[in-house]
């Protein structure tokens, strides 16, 4: 009788350690899908890609000469440069998308590498506009950590940033 | 043997109470844990959702991401002579504080008085000769835990 109620203890004893090692394992299952949630999709999606698409949104309305910037792309696009001339109701000016998204990008991206470039969906190709580096293709090949956000200009044609933290 | 039984199975019984407890404990303790963490997310939600509300209020820009000087000196006597609004602003109301700052390359305002988490947000400041210029809204919100 005895022997019996020492396999039962020892059979509890397991019982217990096997249910606390799944329920703490329940529960650090649970700790981490949070963290994933909390990271993915409030650091990253909301936080990451809210700040790039917001910085986009702001170049768009940058000025010079009293000419927007998303004014200007227009121009540029139909005249196929990246200084196009425009006419803004007293004199021709030449427009440079260069400077004026380097004065804003510049301002806003202190600490990170940033890309600046038209981008065509149906032919892959891509011009760009500006970027914090010489060789962004290489810099932004590596996908980790890079932020993105666009807007379209026409159909297929796409002005996109990408920006990467240092 | 039959005398070594015994103080065996109370000892394994003792251990095994004494286990369960710490699995129950530290079970409480990760519960008490997610639930702070959770409690930190919403903060995290609540700058990023009182950014964009900044970023589109009509009494701060003209536009979706456009500041407008001339709105924002009129805020900022209006947030000198209304000390206690917890966000300092007249079109925003918040029932936690939140500090805003508002930075360009040569001007900064201030908003609020708030110490925790914060988040960064760009736009672009019309100035009132009708230039652009970059800026940087800070905001930073206290939610007591």
């Amino acid at each position: 009788m005895k022997g019996f109620t020492l396999t039962l203890s020892i059979i509890s004893f397991i019982a217990t350690i096997l249910i606390g090692i799944f329920i703490s394992f329940f529960l650090g299952i649970m700790y981490s899908f949070h963290l994933y949630i909390t990271k993915t999709l409030i650091v990253e999606k909301v936080y990451f890609s809210s700040d790039a698409q917001d910085a986009l949104l702001s170049l768009l309305e940058m000025r010079k000469d009293g000419i927007t910037f998303k004014k200007a792309l227009i121009y540029s696009l139909y005249e196929n440069t990246l200084e196009p001339k425009i006419y803004n109701g007293e004199k021709e000016l030449v427009y440079s998308l260069k400077d004026v998204a380097k004065e804003f990008l510049d301002y806003i991206y202190k600490y990170d590498d940033y890309w600046l470039f038209f981008y065509n969906s149906s032919t892959h190709n891509y011009k760009t506009i500006l970027s914090s580096k010489s060789n962004p293709e290489k810099l932004f090949s590596d996908k980790k950590g890079n932020t993105r956000a666009q807007v379209p200009l026409s159909k297929d044609y796409y002005l996109v940033l990408y920006v990467k933290e240092r | 043997m039959k005398g070594y039984e015994e103080p065996t199975t109370t000892f394994i019984e003792i251990l095994t109470i004494i286990i369960f407890t710490l699995f129950v404990l530290g079970s409480l303790l990760m519960v008490t844990k997610f639930r702070t963490d959770v409690r930190l997310a919403t903060v995290k939600r609540i700058i990023v959702d009182f950014g964009e509300n900044v970023l589109s209020a009509s009494c701060l820009t003209n536009g979706k991401n456009v500041l407008n000087e001339t709105k924002i000196k009129s805020e900022f006597e209006y947030y000198k002579s209304n000390k206690n609004d917890k966000d300092g602003f007249s079109c925003i109301k918040t029932s936690i504080p939140i500090k805003t700052i508002i930075k360009t390359n040569d001007m900064t305002w201030e908003f609020g008085d708030a110490k925790g988490e914060s988040f960064t947000i760009p736009a672009i400041l019309l100035k009132e000769d009708g230039s652009t210029i970059p800026a940087i809204i800070t905001i930073i919100a206290q939610v007591e835990s």
